[in-house]
């Protein structure tokens, strides 16, 4: 067409340019694809992708289910008549045990982590998380984990003590089989995941978001993701701490919770609810975050409240940290303890009274649409409600002490997990299924769904508040006829099925959709969030261009918002540079200060995690000299994983350093600022690092108050010079590295190498120096409590100077290739906090296991 | 101008007289008169500090005239300083664990951060310009580090809650007045520069303010789950229970409320003047229902 003819015709003029501009987009997606997808075929193993990761993690989590549900349905045909013989002892005990870990560990945290991996980049409106590489990881830690613990059912030999793994039952004296092993060994790996997202996802939601998302712009489910990743990194170290130690002690006889050894059964209990009350609400919050979406949405007004649901949101995760006593009504703690964590735990009531008014504000002043999400939406509020009026029940002393391990409990638990995360994620599912598969769910199996899973759960649970308020303990496999229990149980286990029906249903729906389901159109809930921005199913790379956000709901309020993203009008439409990148932009107020490259599909998250697999499995068959071995083979990939990181030429594309002036926006790269995703991951990864080491510091003095066999001080004379020598050497290490890093990112390079040279030296020094102190201290850590946690300490901190020497190390080398100097400071940055983490870890150390002791006098 | 000046100046010492006068009862009804040599040496001495302290602001608020809210501020919690200081929980102190830990809590996390809201420092500073010496600057430089002065804080609260510090302050009036004087000039930096934070030291000022509530918990938990005493035999295991309660949960209060209030302070700071669109909509169409 030429000039002439377009001007003589308006209207063809016009069609030229939609033409045009559907050219431009079209080269734009190829180009795009083309850097953003996933390798073919077998490759797919080696993405890294969140849209990719998200949807295994979930799809996994949901395999996860239906095998803890088809476990409950072992539990409730065996308790459904009295003195039943379809499982033995034993068995039930493994099928208890089981469920109720697969549905906490395998199932709840992992399909929220899973949806949150997949909305979250699209909500805040970005191309992908930050640390990609790191969300496959978790993925394959998650699902190698998992397999380790489902094949001990398999072979027979599951864990039997409870999901809650109780000392001294899960100590080796109780628990001789492998079972607890399985769980302790296996669950640790899962956790990684745990951690994984949770770094990962604190450092997305601050620093990824689409510019002009300031804080309080965030749709509320970001900021109930980024309430519980924090939660994870405070909530799981406790934990993991817990579960090491005890391997240790079941695996190498270090005595950490036998009373023998000075130590307290108790300290176990602790340590894990320190962690478990936590879990309640990391559970909570996410779904409390899908129902205030769905509520807006599909209310049709903007939630009622909104800065009440994000600081209640905050209150409760803040909060949930002080609680973990009540759980221990029972265990003989102080009266005075007792009482005032009652009163703390009717505190919980008042955050969540704030949400649960909000949602019921939004509702009434809205005008709802009764589609399936509503329906869901709805049970959900019934159910959560009375769970949590059981739950004010159960924070009274008194009745917590009458109905304590009966089936009342039972009941409680399945009204608030049930009500807090299975009906607010399946309705969740209905709402975003659309965006999934870009089909829409039948209404018609759906609501039947929902109402077998409705009636089928209360007639379960309801009736089972009666059979334990009529005595019937939890745990037992068989009960004599007579005691009144029989028709309850009966309509419990009638229940159970009625709810599986209704699951079926749902999964029948969702099977059969992808195939059936009519097309959806373009945000079919008219929805306010960014991801219904998307192309359905949303492609890898997300948005063709990044949004420029300027309010809480813009596909509300920015009418022509996906068509100028989809044309390209907004940032980083460009796909020049062959690499994968998102803006990097400020925390509060979301202005745009740097192109983030990340790295696309790699084959080390999985090599790693394997080789991870293989550590916990030659650990569960005691073959030590193999897993040293592979311990060794993980390592190696995790250092070959951080040397092709950051400012690698693998990393930075086909762009060579200092051409950054080329990006997009006129942003620098953001390898060449001061300030980057690795800093803050390193930072929110040493926060949980920290946690773990106070739990220690916590279980040394706990011990050391409450344990009347413990002696805390340690003759600690003869390696006092031994100490002081590496604690000296490792704040010369720390501070000469800090002077480096500061030296270099003000442009002055002169005797880096040298400095380098030097932090090493010092450093194995240090660690030689600690070495010697541990052999002058002659610990006897088969026999004492205080010894095997001295030791641990020691292995602790040495692992964190070690690691900065290695890191150092690799430093030095990348100096002298070029890939890092007075150009690129950055990763000498990244690398400080660890250094500074490694010295004050030793001095605090110092003072906690010798000095304090020393300076407590006597009886200490 | 001197003329005015001279007179209030006059004014402010008479006024400073009354307010001792009024206050001296409550003073002298303990420890200064009532206990051994000692005590009541020890005792005056804490009185003449706080007196010190307030004869000093009370010049300075001549100088730079304090708002009336502040001043109010000031003076009501110095009249709470002398009542915990010198008041009948010093005399329970002696034999129970829980008074002793209220007293403490009451400098601490009542006292210190309501003095530090009432802002004293322009009074003070305008009051005492001859003072001004090294130690001082290090301290009003640790006051600007959140992380530092917790860290301080921190050293001293473990510190004088080992049992042999603490029996000595406990038999020592002197220790005590020591202990108490570095109770409240550590926890008054600690709140200065959490309370005072700028918005770039905001995420430090939280963390610092997290990292107490987490020690201070810590130490109640153990003085909570403990199984002897840690004080002497005289105190009853659940007089330490009730201490280690008040310091785990009832003086967590202040810390969460002012997690709570910096967190308000910075969203107000950033939401104003960035008014957009529709941050509260009524829904996709836009119709008021």
């Amino acid at each position: 067409m030429t000039d002439r003819q377009a001007q003589a015709n308006p209207d063809q003029q016009g069609a030229a340019d939609v033409d045009q501009d559907q050219r431009d987009k079209s080269q734009l997606h190829l180009d795009l694809t083309r850097v953003w997808s996933n390798l073919p075929g077998l490759g797919g193993l080696a993405a890294v992708n969140h849209g990719t990761i998200g949807m295994r993690f979930m799809l996994t989590g949901v395999v996860f289910f239906l095998i803890g549900g088809v476990l409950a349905m072992l539990l409730r045909s065996q308790l459904a008549i009295p003195e039943n013989t379809l499982l033995n002892a034993d068995q039930y005990s493994q099928i208890f045990t089981m469920h109720g870990t697969i549905m906490m560990f395998l199932f709840a945290i992992p399909v929220l982590e899973g949806l949150a991996i997949y909305m979250i980049p699209k909500m805040i409106g970005a191309r992908d998380l930050l640390f990609p590489r790191i969300s496959a990881f978790g993925y394959y830690c998650y699902l190698f984990g998992g397999i380790i613990i489902l094949s001990s059912l398999a072979l027979g030999v599951a864990p039997d003590a409870g999901w809650f793994m109780y000392t001294p039952l899960s100590s080796i004296e109780f628990s001789p089989g492998p079972g607890s092993d399985f769980w302790l060994l296996g669950i640790t790996f899962v956790e990684i995941s745990a951690m994984a997202a949770g770094v990962e996802l604190t450092v997305s939601i601050l620093r990824g978001r689409a510019p002009g998302m300031t804080l309080f712009r965030m749709p509320v489910f970001v900021w109930s993701i980024l309430a519980m990743a924090l939660m994870i990194l405070f909530g799981f170290p406790p934990l993991i701490l817990a579960s090491i130690l005890l391997e240790l002690e079941r695996a190498a006889g270090m005595p950490f919770f036998d009373v023998a050894g000075g130590s307290d059964p108790l300290l176990w209990q602790h340590l894990f609810w320190l962690f478990g009350h936590p879990e309640v609400y990391i559970i909570f919050l996410p779904a409390a975050g899908v129902v205030s979406m769905l509520i807006q949405v599909l209310a049709r007004r903007s939630l009622a409240g909104y800065h009440w649901v994000v600081m209640g949101m905050m209150l409760i995760a803040f909060l949930s940290f002080g609680l973990w006593v009540h759980h221990m009504f029972t265990v003989g703690i102080p009266k005075v303890a007792a009482a005032f964590f009652s009163i703390a735990s009717m505190l919980v009531a008042i955050p969540t009274g704030i949400l649960v008014f909000a949602w019921l504000a939004t509702l009434w002043s809205g005008r709802v649409v009764f589609r399936l999400p509503m329906l869901w939406l709805c049970g959900f509020l019934v159910i959560f409600v009375c769970g949590g009026l059981t739950g004010v029940m159960l924070a009274l002393v008194p009745f917590n002490w009458q109905v304590h391990d009966t089936h009342f409990v039972v009941a409680h638990m399945h009204y608030v997990l049930v009500g807090s995360l299975f009906f607010p994620l399946v309705a969740g599912l209905y709402y975003w299924l659309p965006l999934f598969s870009g089909r829409m769910p039948s209404e018609v199996l759906g609501r039947f769904g929902f109402w077998l899973s409705f009636v089928g759960f209360n007639i379960t649970f309801l009736l089972m508040h009666l059979t334990g308020l009529l005595g019937m303990p939890r745990r037992v496999f068989f009960y004599e006829s007579g005691l009144g229990w029989d028709w309850l149980n009966l309509l419990s286990s009638v229940g159970g099925f009625v709810m599986a029906a209704g699951v079926a249903m749902v999964l029948v729906d969702v099977a059969t959709h992808v195939r059936f389901g009519r097309k959806s159109p373009a945000n079919p809930w008219n929805a306010d969030t960014l991801e219904w921005a998307l192309d359905k199913p949303p492609p890898a790379y997300n948005f063709i261009s990044l949004p420029d956000v300027e309010t809480r709901h813009p596909l509300w309020l920015q009418p022509q918002l996906s068509e100028h993203l989809a044309s390209g009008k907004g940032y980083l439409a460009d796909a020049g540079r062959s690499r994968r990148e998102t803006l990097w932009t400020d925390t509060l107020d979301a202005r745009p200060l740097a192109v983030a490259q990340i790295p696309g599909n790699s084959w080390l998250p999985l090599c790693a995690a394997l080789a991870m697999a293989a550590v916990c499995i030659t650990l569960l068959l005691q073959a030590y000299t193999w897993a040293a071995l592979a311990t060794l083979v993980a390592l190696g990939y995790l250092l070959r994983w951080s040397w092709v990181n950051g400012a690698h030429p693998a990393m930075t594309g086909n762009m060579s350093a200092g051409s950054a002036s080329e990006n997009s926006d006129e942003l620098p790269l953001q390898l060449d600022t001061r300030d980057g995703p690795g800093r803050w991951g390193m930072l929110f990864t040493l926060v949980a690092d920290a946690t773990l080491y106070i739990s220690l510091v916590f279980a040394w003095i706990y011990l050391w108050a409450v344990s009347p066999g413990f002696t805390a001080s340690t003759v600690f004379a003869p390696a006092a010079s031994a100490l002081m020598t590496s604690a000296l050497l490792v704040v010369v290490a720390g501070a000469v590295y800090r002077s480096l890093a500061r030296r270099i990112s003000h442009g002055n390079a002169q005797g880096a190498v040298a400095r380098l040279v030097l932090v090493i030296i010092a450093g194995l020094l240090h660690l030689g120096a600690a070495g010697l102190a541990i052999y002058q201290l002659e610990l006897q850590y088969l026999q004492f409590t205080r010894d095997a946690l001295v030791l641990f300490m020691f292995v602790y901190v040495m692992c964190h100077s070690g690691l900065g020497i290695v890191a150092t190390a690799l430093q030095l080398r990348r100096l002298q290739l070029g890939f890092v100097g007075t150009h690129r400071p950055y990763e000498f940055l990244v690398l400080q906090p660890l250094w500074m983490f490694s010295m004050v870890v030793f001095l605090c150390s110092l003072v906690v296991f010798f000095a304090l002791p020393a300076a407590w006098g006597t009886g200490a | 101008m001197t003329e005015p000046h001279r007179s209030s100046v006059w004014g402010a010492t008479w006024r400073s007289g009354l307010i001792l006068c009024v206050f001296s009862p409550v003073a002298m009804a303990h420890n200064p008169l009532t206990g051994s040599t000692e005590e009541r040496l020890a005792g005056l001495l804490s009185a003449a500090l706080l007196g010190g302290m307030w004869l000093l602001y009370l010049r300075g608020s001549i100088l730079v005239r304090p708002s009336l809210g502040r001043a109010i501020l000031f003076h009501v919690t110095a009249l709470l300083c002398a009542v915990t200081v010198l008041g009948p929980l010093d005399d329970l102190a002696k034999t129970s664990t829980a008074a002793h830990m209220s007293q403490h809590m009451l400098l601490m996390v009542v006292i210190a951060p309501l003095w530090v809201l009432s802002k004293p420092m322009a009074q003070l500073r305008a009051a005492g310009s001859g003072l001004a010496v090294s130690p001082w600057r290090a301290m009003v430089i640790a006051s600007t580090q959140p992380m530092t002065a917790a860290w301080v804080h921190a050293a001293v609260i473990w510190f004088w809650h080992l049992p042999v510090f603490y029996m000595l302050a406990v038999e020592n009036p002197w220790w005590h007045s020591v202990e108490h004087l570095l109770f409240v000039v550590t926890a008054g930096m600690f709140w200065w520069a959490v309370l005072h934070s700028s918005l770039r030291r905001l995420p430090l000022a939280l963390a610092s303010l997290l990292f107490t509530l987490m020690h201070t918990g810590f130490l109640g938990a153990l003085l909570t789950f403990s199984r002897t005493t840690w004080y002497g035999e005289a105190r009853s295991l659940a007089d330490q229970q009730l201490a280690g309660m008040i310091m785990w949960v009832v003086a967590a209060l202040p810390y969460l409320l002012a997690l709570v209030w910096l967190s308000y302070r910075a969203y107000r700071y950033y939401s104003r003047g960035r008014h957009s669109v529709g941050e509260n909509t009524t829904g996709p169409v836009n119709d008021t229902d």
